[in-house]
């Protein structure tokens, strides 16, 4: 019975602050939330004209495969990089008695989530377009997408906790997106293996990520069970890891901001 | 009976209070992971209570005494170092009233909002969404974004939504000081009617007159430490005697200037201006009987003084002493200049006092404004604006006015005398 009131306080609590942080973002604006997909169109529409007719990569539906590449991407860096500050800039809520801190960060990363989710449909009918029907692969979509969650849930506890205590973390972790972007298969085809460099793509989730959703939209096939596999681990190790450290030290936050 | 509220011999420290802990990269780097180590600050220590279901209790103390931290931590805010809290039931807090609201948003979005935060179901929120409205008077404007509402407004909203969920222990800080003074009785009311229905109440105050309008029971803290636990007459004699000892225990040691040293929190460029070549410091109040003390009974004198050290400055400053009102009003405010005064000049430190002989202001809370010039007005050497914490309570409640600032002495009387006279003229 407590427990099941406190599942409904919390759900109710993520809806009503997800709905806040959208409204406040875009009700004053003309085309509102469509303001999410301009970034990624952006990103597209120069990745297609310089790897598709300047530098020619020579892959094979890249519309479909940038296109799903940057949105997958602008999630996990968006929610990675307003995550770390979920908590720090919640002083007065971290401060409020009964209030879960706990949610604080899931609910950053399911807020960006919701750009993304939007924003699927407009991918699956780029691909239906680009390659063709996807088929019965596209039921593994939804996997996928709870796959990246793990992952970036995991991240955004270690790093949001992390920055309470040490400020400059934002500024890092910036960084870190920025090389990320760029050692992760978002605009390329995966490094070759027997690449020296293949390593970084190799031993690197959000390619494991990106490489499953591709399955799915780009080549119109089950995502490997190998790749879920990794993805489920290496995110439920990070997220036990994280949610451990972050219950250790979040009796101290209030002391700290 | 079952206990709402059981605390066993609790302890906090705060360690990052010495700011010595490096927050940063370069803090880290630079102090070779060495973080200074300090004596702990016990802000409470050795606190154990238990407080029945259903019953209200006040915290009292002085200022540091730790009356917010044990509010905190009883609200599951951080956790103590020592001992243990057990709170039964659900938990409501009325604090830091009107933070949290989000300006774009409509006061409906604000008022569920608000809500969840607090604790509540939006089931809840929804069926009691027309009494919460009801309540903060603003059925015409709740679908107005924030933005446009007045402060008033705007703490109407939030307390609004504080007293409407049910909870089984309330936890209040000092936030009943809300609104004019209907919707402050009106507030006053609520919480009583929250009590009757058998919730527990945890209210931290330095109000003594709210405390002995709500509460039983009261917990007396100094220092940290729980000095005494007990119904409400026995323990708030106890923290007057104790009151009353410091102040004569202040007097004692200095007869000449009962140094009640007002404390400010001052930053600059916030409420610190100035060159700085000339500082303004020991910052006291007394009242006419020549006592220590931030708090006056209407009607009371005041002498303010500080000391201002020229260093090497030789020239006599102009000293500006203000009272200022809750909203920014100046209510009062003079110089030594108008007065004709030549502050003494140069050497070490020197003082200057100024004496109201009484001040007739309406109850509540004030702030003072004190600054120093140099003779020409042309450089600010220091000014501290609305820094000083100045209290006012009513002599005789009734004698006190409804509205405004102004407390004269008044009284009120039938007027037939006053009737005929009128009559006689007018005939």
């Amino acid at each position: 019975m407590q427990a099941a009131l406190r599942y409904q306080h919390w759900r109710d609590l993520l809806i009503e602050l997800i709905a806040r942080d959208l409204k406040v973002r875009y009700q004053r604006s003309f085309i509102g939330i469509g303001w999410s997909l301009m970034k990624p169109l952006m990103q597209l529409a120069v990745f297609s004209l310089v790897f598709g007719l300047i530098l020619p990569l020579n892959i094979e539906h890249y519309t479909t495969f940038v296109f799903a590449g940057v949105l997958i991407w602008s999630w996990f860096s968006g929610a990675v990089g307003a995550g770390t500050n979920a908590i720090s800039s919640s002083k007065e809520l971290v401060r409020r008695p009964g209030f879960p801190v706990m949610l604080l960060p899931l609910l950053t990363v399911l807020g960006h989530g919701v750009h993304f989710v939007l924003a699927l449909p407009l991918v699956i009918i780029c691909a239906m377009i680009d390659v063709g029907l996807p088929g019965a692969p596209l039921l593994a979509l939804p996997v996928m997408v709870l796959l990246q969650l793990l992952l970036t849930v995991g991240l955004v506890y270690f790093l949001s906790a992390a920055h309470v205590f040490m400020r400059d973390t934002e500024h890092l972790v910036a960084l870190a997106l920025t090389v990320a972007f760029y050692v992760t298969p978002v605009f390329y085809r995966p490094i070759q293996k027997t690449h020296d460099l293949s390593y970084l793509n190799t031993w690197n989730p959000m390619a494991w990520v990106l490489e499953g959703y591709r399955a799915i939209l780009v080549y119109g096939e089950w995502p490997s069970l190998v790749t879920m596999g990794k993805i489920l681990a290496f995110g439920m190790v990070t997220l036990a890891a994280s949610l451990w450290w972050f219950a250790r030290v979040s009796p101290r936050f209030d002391e700290e901001l | 009976m079952a206990s709402a509220i059981v605390v066993r011999g609790l302890g906090k420290t705060y360690r990052a209070r010495d700011r010595g802990r490096p927050t940063s990269l370069k803090g880290r780097i630079l102090s070779g992971y060495r973080a200074p180590k300090r004596e702990p600050f016990w802000a409470l220590r050795n606190i154990s209570f238990s407080i029945p279901r259903g019953r209200a209790v006040g915290v009292i103390g002085l200022n540091g005494a730790g009356k917010s931290t044990l509010l905190r931590l009883i609200g599951g805010v951080g956790t103590p170092d020592e001992g243990s809290i057990k709170v039964n039931g659900r938990i409501g807090a009325l604090l830091d009233i009107g933070a949290g609201l989000t300006e774009d948003l409509t006061g409906r979005e604000n008022l569920f909002l608000l809500g969840v935060i607090s604790g509540m179901l939006r089931s809840e929120i929804k069926a009691k969404f027309d009494d919460i409205v009801e309540f903060a008077e603003l059925a015409d404007f709740i679908e107005q974004p924030v933005r446009t509402y007045s402060t008033g407004m705007r703490m109407r909203l939030a307390f609004a939504v504080a007293v409407h969920m049910s909870p089984d222990v309330l936890l209040i800080d000092e936030a009943l000081a809300v609104g004019d003074q209907a919707f402050q009785r009106k507030c006053l009311k609520r919480v009583s009617e929250i009590r009757e229905t058998g919730c527990t109440i945890f209210l931290v105050s330095h109000d003594e007159a709210q405390i002995e309008a709500l509460c039983d029971d009261v917990v007396l803290l100094d220092h940290g430490q729980l000095v005494a636990y007990g119904p409400l007459s026995e323990t708030m004699a106890i923290y007057t005697a104790s009151v009353d000892a410091k102040v004569a225990e202040v007097e004692a040691r200095d007869a000449r200037l009962p140094p009640k040293v007002v404390e400010a929190v001052l930053e600059a460029e916030v409420n610190r201006f100035g060159s700085g070549e000339m500082a303004i410091e020991l910052v006291t109040l007394t009242d006419s009987e020549g006592n220590g003390t931030d708090t006056l009974v209407a009607g009371q004198g005041l002498n303010v003084s500080f000391r201002y050290d020229p260093r090497e400055l030789d020239v006599a400053p102009i000293a500006l002493i203000g009272i200022y009102g809750p909203d920014d009003t100046a209510l009062f405010e003079t110089h030594s200049d108008r007065a004709g005064l030549t502050l003494t000049p140069g050497g070490g430190p020197n003082a200057v006092t100024l004496e109201i002989a009484r001040l007739d202001l309406a109850p509540g809370a004030y702030r003072l404004t004190l600054g120093l010039f140099a003779p020409d007005w042309h450089t600010v050497y220091d000014y501290h604006a609305e820094a000083y914490p100045l209290q006012i309570v009513a002599a005789n409640e009734a004698a006190a006015p409804s509205k405004g600032f102004l407390n004269p002495p008044n009284a009120w009387h039938r007027g037939e005398t006053v009737g005929d006279d009128l009559a006689s003229e007018n005939a």
